[in-house]
């Protein structure tokens, strides 16, 4: 065999891919078996990248359903509390193109948080049925009140309430979530910048 | 001792002179301090007292809150005034809680609790003092001092390294402290040594202090304690940066000094330790720098904490008008402050007043020229140019692959730059966003647990739900069941049939009874608006009869009831005397009954099915046998129910087929008749809508006209009214005469449900005539509003004529329900 092989250089070349090519049809075969991938990746995928607010103002009951519907082929710019970023994200994920945002401009990325006003709240617990995540506290005939931090900002809690007492709040910004603003850009100063420009001054600039 | 280099570096004017001229001096005590909760890095502290408490200095009015926060206590006696926001001295600008303490000029210290053997004193008493006097880091960052010390806890440390470089420009806070104060700093360094336990302790400080090292020489002499002068450079100050000069270890990218067994400590920070520890004394006040050539005393001071800025600027003879801006910390890492009404905290090491002349206004920002001297001068080996572009793109994945996150901050880029880039600015802010970034992706996670855990709870308490009624009902069949065996097989029946059919009996007598109390409410209604109507004695007649013939029908309604339970009843107790009939007349209508649960529990087993499929489909191999086995179950289960639902929906198939041919016939034509008296109708009122038109406008031929077309449509309208009329007499009966024939062959259920579907639609006809009627009245009124004698006799015309089909279609639905009940 080796010999006949030997002295046949392209039989010999022939054999060798084949042989090649099965043990590398084998390992991947057996590398789909082995290391097969739980559940639907590209569903997950695009469930990682919407904001999970679980408004359904997309028209899905939650963020995980309107990402299965994506999979299956749903437009992706339904995502208000997502703004544009999620849809940019979405459109690279999924390899379709950019399309307007299908919503009020003015509601798109606002970050809100539900408040109740305690001393109007009647304890009717309508809202804690109606939030998607679990964020509001009370009991029957009790005031209710909204765990800050877990509220998503949805809106579900504001219309079943019989009394009107939930308000939806901007996010207020506080010396913990503050940060810095993006310079302008060319040509424009940057009111914060202290140094770099005392050099010019360094000789000069000595204590009288 | 061999010293090493960093990469970069600036050597921007020092500018350290005019403030080291005069000595260390305490500042005056101050009227009033506000006190931030948070000046620290980690949880800012809470509260121990509240408006109106007195305090003494250094009394704890505040108390750490988490494992990473710090304690805050009073700095001066007096009364607390208020608890609530105030400006802080933050780069924001914005107002945090705080504790406002208003002197009563006494400056009363608390009762001082001073280590007084702290040679030997344990670990644990140390850091439990420094942890009570609430030290931070005092260099500008910030980070509490015993959570730092407690390192020891998780690394191995070898070296512990102070850093006394101070390389920032204008700041000699630690330059005066060294002068003034060296023996306090080396007792700190040796509390701080007897904690970490390291193998050798590096003090690093700059040669341009040459005083302070003078002092340091003599005060360490007899200790083993290096005293390492390195170079001036810009910003070997940096944590990093110093311990790479001092050791020549670099800390890997993200990771803390720690890592690579060095702990570094800064000056004011081992003079606070040694206060805490030797003197019982908390963290009350600072030396901080008061620099800037719109200040006359250049100077540093002992300022207690929370004093407000604008005292200390007074008391250095600050001139506002000469000051181009006021900045907290130094040139290139400080930050503008936007108001002077602020206090000093923990942090202030400089504040800084200069001239316009010092530093004018920063250049307007030109674009990159991509020269490379950011890249030369930065000192943590970052390619400043690329994460500008980043940061300015806002691709901060790219930039954190970059590692934007080993940026010190600390400006060499934008001072060598030419273009004046505020390139610190851009990281900031890129920091900021993936800071937000981040919280977000946090919080959406936690949102979307939270919103899976719901969804889990809601299904599990509905399926708890289902069992629970699946097992009420389950309990309650075995009962009956057993009743019914129990009495006699006499009849001849099977006792379970009998069961079932007696159980069947007693829902279609609930069913009356509610349809009973229904019609009584009804009754009572009519008779209600009747006796109102009576005292109005405006109603007219005609409004009069209707209510009396509404009363009427729904007194006739409940009568027919009464006679139908009445009939059930008797039916009972005869088919308990002679189940043969009762068994003739019940089984196909127990078959709709058991149809429809075995359709119910086949939905159940299908989801319970789908349920499993899915378990499956995640399972891993220990419990897919397990799984596998229920799966089939499900399986069978569900089949099983079909067969059964097949058998049952089977039965009353062929009973319907007798009839089910002419009835349907009969049925095409009602509808099509239905729908030409619609159109008719339609007609008509277009035609009469045409007609008030015409009227308006006043053209007599045109009326004349439209009149003629209503006439025939009218005409049109009745031919198909009648037709409709005609038919619908023939559907009752059709199902009676079918039923005739069917009734040897099959159960007369089948004819009760012939009957009931007739009665239905009788029913609908009434309520439609009855809406038409109303319509009709409601038209005649507003003719009668209008006052135009055609328009109304026209409407009276059509009341009447609704008024007959209704009572009509009512007689029908007597007649219905009479036969019903026979
Ligand atoms: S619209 Fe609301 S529910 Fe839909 S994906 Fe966006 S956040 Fe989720
Ligand atoms: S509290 Fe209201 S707004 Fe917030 S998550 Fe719940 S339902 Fe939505
Ligand atoms: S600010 Fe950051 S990027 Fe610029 S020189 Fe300093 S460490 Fe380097
Ligand atoms: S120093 Fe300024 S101009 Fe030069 S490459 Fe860096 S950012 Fe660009």
């Amino acid at each position: 065999m080796i010999e006949f092989l030997a002295q046949h250089p392209v039989l010999a070349a022939v054999t060798g891919l084949l042989t090649l090519a099965a043990l590398f049809g084998a390992l991947l075969g057996y590398a789909s078996i082995r290391f097969k991938v739980e559940g639907n990746p590209i569903v997950d995928q695009i469930d990682s990248l919407l904001p999970q607010t679980q408004c359904g103002q997309c028209g899905h009951p939650g963020c995980h359903p309107y990402a299965e519907a994506i999979a299956n082929g749903d437009d992706i710019n339904k995502c208000p509390p997502g703004g544009e970023s999620t849809m940019e994200a979405l459109a690279e994920l999924m390899g379709r193109d950019p399309m307007p945002l299908d919503a009020d401009p003015d509601t798109i990325g606002v970050k809100k948080v539900a408040y109740i006003r305690e001393d109007e709240c009647i304890g009717c617990t309508k809202c804690i049925i109606a939030c998607p995540v679990d964020a509001i506290v009370g009991a029957t005939k009790l005031m209710h009140t909204v765990i800050e931090s877990d509220c998503t900002g949805c809106d579900l809690c504001v219309e079943p309430c019989p009394v009107d007492c939930i308000d939806m709040l901007p996010v207020e910004t506080t010396v913990k979530n503050w940060g810095w603003n993006r310079p302008q850009g060319p040509n424009a100063r940057f009111e914060h910048q202290v140094f770099a420009s005392d050099r010019p001054f360094t000789t000069d600039g000595r204590a009288v | 001792m061999r010293l090493w280099d960093f990469h970069g570096g600036i050597h921007p004017e020092e500018n350290k002179q005019q403030s080291v001229q005069q000595a260390l001096v305490k500042a005056p005590l101050p009227k009033q301090v506000v006190l931030p909760l948070q000046q620290h890095i980690g949880a800012p502290a809470e509260p121990l007292v509240s408006v109106g408490d007195t305090v003494k200095t250094g009394q704890l009015i505040a108390q750490a809150d988490d494992f990473i926060s710090a304690n805050i206590h009073a700095s001066i006696s007096g009364t607390v005034t208020a608890i609530d926001e105030r400006p802080i001295p933050h780069a924001s600008g914005m107002s945090d809680l705080c504790i406002v303490i208003e002197s009563d000029g006494q400056d009363d210290w608390v009762k001082l609790e001073p280590i007084a053997d702290w040679q030997n004193a344990d670990s644990e008493t140390l850091l439990n003092a420094i942890a009570r006097a609430g030290i931070v880091g005092m260099g500008g960052a910030g980070f509490p001092t015993a959570v730092k010390a407690r390192i020891r806890e998780q690394h191995t440390i070898d070296t512990l390294v102070i850093n006394a470089a101070e390389c920032e420009p204008y700041i000699t806070a630690d330059d005066m402290a060294m002068r003034t104060y060296p023996e306090r700093l080396i007792q700190g360094v040796q509390i701080l040594s007897q904690l970490v336990k390291p193998s050798r302790c590096l003090i690093g400080i700059e040669d341009n202090k040459p005083e302070a090292i003078k002092a340091l020489h003599s005060a360490t002499k007899d200790t083993d304690i290096d005293v390492v002068v390195v170079p001036t450079k810009y910003p070997s100050g940096g944590e990093k940066q110093l311990i790479q000069i001092l050791t020549g270890r670099e800390v890997p990218s993200g990771g803390l000094p720690a890592d690579i067994g060095v702990i570094c400590q800064n000056v004011g920070t081992a003079i606070a330790i040694a206060k805490a520890v030797i003197l019982g004394e908390p963290l009350i006040s600072r030396i901080t720098t008061l620099t800037g050539n719109a200040m006359t005393r250049r100077q540093n001071v002992d300022v207690r904490l929370g004093t407000p800025i604008n005292e200390l600027l007074d008391f250095a003879g600050f001139n506002a008008a000469l000051a181009s801006r006021l900045i907290m910390g130094g040139p290139m890492m400080g930050f503008t402050l936007t108001s002077d009404r602020l206090p000093v905290v923990k942090t202030t090491n400089c504040l800084l007043a200069p001239t316009s002349q010092e530093f004018p206004d920063p250049e307007p920002e030109s674009p990159c020229i991509r020269c490379g001297m950011c890249e030369q001068a930065c000192p943590a080996e970052l390619l400043p140019q690329q994460l500008h572009w980043f940061a300015k793109a806002e691709e901060f994945e790219k930039a954190q692959l970059f590692n934007l996150f080993d940026c010190i901050e600390c400006g060499a880029c934008s001072y060598v730059c030419p273009s004046s880039i505020p390139l610190v600015q851009y990281y900031r802010f890129a920091k900021t966003e993936i800071h937000k970034e981040q919280e977000e992706a946090k919080k959406a996670e936690r949102a979307k647990i939270r919103f899976e855990q719901r969804q889990a709870r809601l299904e599990r308490e509905e399926a708890e739900k289902i069992a629970a009624r699946n097992a009420r009902m389950a309990a309650a069949a075995a009962k009956s069941a057993a009743a019914k065996a129990a009495a006699p097989a006499t009849s001849g029946a099977s006792p379970v049939t009998q069961g079932l059919a007696q159980g069947l009996d007693e829902a279609a007598a609930k069913k009356l009874k509610i349809q009973r109390a229904a019609a009584t409410v009804a009754l009572k209604k009519a008779e209600k608006a009747l006796t109102e109507a009576a005292l109005d004695s405006n109603a007219s007649p005609d409004n009069k009869a209707i209510l009396e013939a509404n009363h009427k029908a729904a007194q006739e309604k409940l009568a027919a009831i009464d006679q139908q339970l009445n009939g059930g009843a008797q039916a009972k107790t005869q088919a308990g005397a002679n189940p043969q009939p009762a068994v003739a007349t019940n089984p196909n209508g127990l078959d709709d009954a058991a149809l429809k649960k075995l359709k119910i529990q086949r939905a159940a087993a299908s989801v319970a099915l789908k349920k499993t499929e899915k378990a499956l489909a995640e399972a891993t191999d220990e419990n897919r046998v397990q799984l596998e086995a229920t799966f089939k179950a499900a399986q069978d289960k569900v089949s099983d129910i079909e067969q059964q639902l097949g058998i049952a929906s089977a039965q009353p198939a062929s009973n319907e087929q007798s009839v089910a041919a002419p009835s349907a016939d009969q049925e095409k034509i009602l509808k099509q008749a239905k729908i030409a008296a619609a159109a008719s109708k339609a007609a008509m009122k277009k035609a009469e809508k045409a007609l008030v038109h015409a009227q308006s406008i006043g053209d007599t031929d045109e009326i004349a006209a439209k009149e003629a077309a209503i006439v025939t449509a009218k005409a049109n309208a009745e031919k198909a009214a009648d037709k409709l009329a005609a038919l619908q007499g023939v559907t009752p009966k059709a199902p009676a005469a079918a039923s005739h024939s069917a009734s040897d062959a099959t159960p007369e259920t089948d004819l009760a449900a012939k009957q009931e579907k007739a009665l239905k639609q009788a029913k609908i006809i009434v309520a439609a005539t009855r809406t038409a009627l109303k319509k009709a009245k409601k038209a005649l009124a507003e003719a009668q509003d209008s006052k135009d004698p055609e328009a109304i006799k026209a409407q009276q015309a059509v009341v009447e004529r609704c008024k007959t089909k209704f009572t009509g279609a009512e007689q029908t639905l007597a007649q219905l329900t009479s036969s019903d009940v026979c």
